[in-house]
């Protein structure tokens, strides 16, 4: 009897969490007619010319390509960066180094659309607008304070004997770093990956107020220019949805476990 | 020789550190830090396009003490802090009865769902949900003749603000789920047992072990919340732009459209300036209080 109530309570959150995911899936694969005579009911088909719409009107292909180009250079810079930082925050001692931290933590903090208009004036004056190398620097100097913290995080759970006895045998600080260091912390560095990943790829306002190019834009941006576009065909906006979020979806699935322990240990303690 | 020593050491340390620091930080100072400095700096002057500025000293700030739209933004920042902390002890509850069960791992991933996509296309999906034409809660009325689900839930000014939140809720409850839950399966099972045996009850179980045992996640996640709070953004400048009228007007949104539509740079920046400051406060207590510990 309790057993039961506590699925049922569970359960109805379950609900609440992907129902929507299920009525847009739904929905993109349905014809027009079929979607205005039920919005609830199931496809009866399995129907992709929404898809193959999207993909060959939208040019989407390219969007998704400029997602890509934007979150893997993001995320390879900000792990390099910040496990270099997060390495010397956590085991070597100098100068003011709490100071420097604590205006690192700012970051953390601030709220994007007050930051975003002196950075874009920024990017403007060095000719940097309508360009990806913008919209990359940005999202890497938006998410440091983050990857920072985090790293440094767990290179305090590193004990210091095994740096010590790196020294030991004779290696210098960058050895230490990526012999000893960076093997450790596969795990978290991949789920740190992960998050950032999954950052950029959600990313809207840095693009949109920075890029105006289509050819240019990121898939989020692309979407919403769809939407005006399209604005009654909800069947091609369905596919458009599902096209961008699969890929991130499917990635958080495969990868749940590291994924969700990655959010813990970086916010967790 | 000792001193000589340590002194050596000492300078290799700071040139070691600040070596393996300086690159992340130039790029944080130029672009993140740099761009607080010149909203403080914007903030004295009054713009009357993008590239051209006088200097106003105070007027920006006094004009915002004087202006009602900025306390009906404020108000509803601290209205969506303050609804967000009531539902984390639903969403406690939740994680509490996740660790009673097995598949604890796979429902929590499945919570935090929502918060893995672009909200631009949570935007979509809720825009769908909440469509007074054809909307998914029409249909469901439709289908369950509950009456009480025909609403405008965007379009009228007293419903979006709370429509909003609810999409605000589903992105955000499977994180802090994620993080109770990690917290309650730290807790170290033998008390509860001890307990067992004594005769308590659960209900007391949970107010006197439970809860003592995560104060510290609780009340990171209070702050957390309340800083999420302030900045809460995304998903309000994409569905409703801050309307109908000023009804979901939140800071972010203001600041946002008064540099980008009104080209008011100036007085956008007072405001940001305002944001920063109640953020950083609110920030700093967590710090002070994580320190202690």
């Amino acid at each position: 009897m309790k057993k039961t109530f506590i699925w049922l309570f569970l359960f109805a959150f379950i609900l609440f969490s992907i129902l929507p995911f299920i009525i847009v899936i739904f929905t993109s694969l349905k014809t027009n007619q079929e979607m205005y005579a039920n919005v609830l009911a199931p496809p009866s088909s399995f129907y992709l010319d929404n898809y193959l719409f999207v993909l060959s009107e939208a040019k989407f292909y390219l969007n998704f390509l400029n997602s890509l180009y934007i979150s893997i250079p993001v995320v390879i810079s900000i792990s390099v960066l910040s496990t270099l930082a997060g390495y010397a925050f956590s085991k070597i001692n100098f100068w003011k180094k709490n100071i420097l931290f604590f205006i690192i933590l700012i970051g953390l903090m601030l709220p994007l659309p007050s930051i975003i208009i002196p950075i874009y004036l920024n990017l403007a004056k060095l000719g940097f607008l309508n360009t990806r190398i913008g919209v990359i620097l940005t999202q890497i100097g938006i998410d440091l304070p983050f990857a920072i913290f985090f790293m440094r995080s767990f290179f305090n759970d590193v004990p210091n004997e095994i740096i010590e006895s790196a020294r030991i045998d004779g290696a210098n600080d960058l050895q230490i770093i990526m012999k000893v260091m960076v093997p450790l912390s596969k795990s978290s560095l991949g789920a740190l990956s992960l998050i950032l990943f999954m950052w950029s790829w959600q990313s809207y306002i840095v693009p949109l107020v920075i890029i105006t190019d289509n050819n240019l834009r990121p898939l989020t941006v692309a979407l919403t220019d769809f939407v005006g576009r399209y604005i009654t065909a909800y069947t091609y906006i369905a596919a458009a949805s599902v096209l961008i979020f699969l890929p991130i979806t499917i990635l958080f699935i495969i990868t749940q476990r590291r994924f969700i322990e990655g959010i813990t240990a970086g916010y967790g303690k | 020789m000792e001193r000589y020593i340590k002194k050596m050491k000492n300078l290799r340390n700071n040139l070691l550190g600040y070596t393996l620091v300086l690159p992340a930080f130039l790029i944080y100072g130029l672009i993140v830090l740099l761009a607080v400095f010149q909203n403080f700096y914007y903030s004295f002057f009054k713009f009357t396009n993008i590239t051209s500025y006088e200097f106003a000293g105070l007027d920006n700030y006094i004009n915002m003490f004087k202006d009602k739209v900025f306390y009906t933004a404020i108000g509803h920042n601290l209205l969506w802090a303050f609804m967000i902390i009531i539902l984390l002890f639903l969403f406690l509850t939740i994680a509490v009865f996740l660790s009673k069960i097995k598949s604890r791992t796979i429902l929590g991933a499945i919570y935090f769902l929502p918060a893995t996509i672009p909200f631009v296309v949570s935007a979509i999906m809720w825009g769908w949900i909440y469509n007074p034409n054809f909307g998914i809660l029409q249909s469901i009325a439709d289908l369950l003749k509950l009456n009480f689900l025909r609403q405008q839930w965007l379009g009228d000014p007293k419903l979006a603000f709370y429509s909003l939140f609810l999409i605000g809720v589903w992105t955000y409850f499977g994180f802090t789920v994620i993080i109770f839950l990690s917290a309650l399966q730290n807790i170290d099972r033998s008390i509860y047992d001890a307990a067992r045996i004594d005769g308590a009850t659960e209900t007391k179980i949970f107010f006197h072990i439970t809860l003592p045992a995560i104060r510290n996640t609780l009340s990171f996640l209070i702050v957390f919340s309340i800083i999420m709070s302030m900045k809460v953004f995304d998903i309000i400048y994409v569905m409703t732009q801050g309307g109908p009228g000023y009804s979901t007007e939140v800071m972010s949104t203001y600041i946002f459209k008064l540099a980008f539509r009104g080209q008011n740079i100036g007085y956008s920046s007072a405001i940001s300036i305002i944001l920063i400051i109640l953020v950083l406060s609110l920030a700093v207590t967590v710090l002070r209080r994580n320190q202690k510990e």
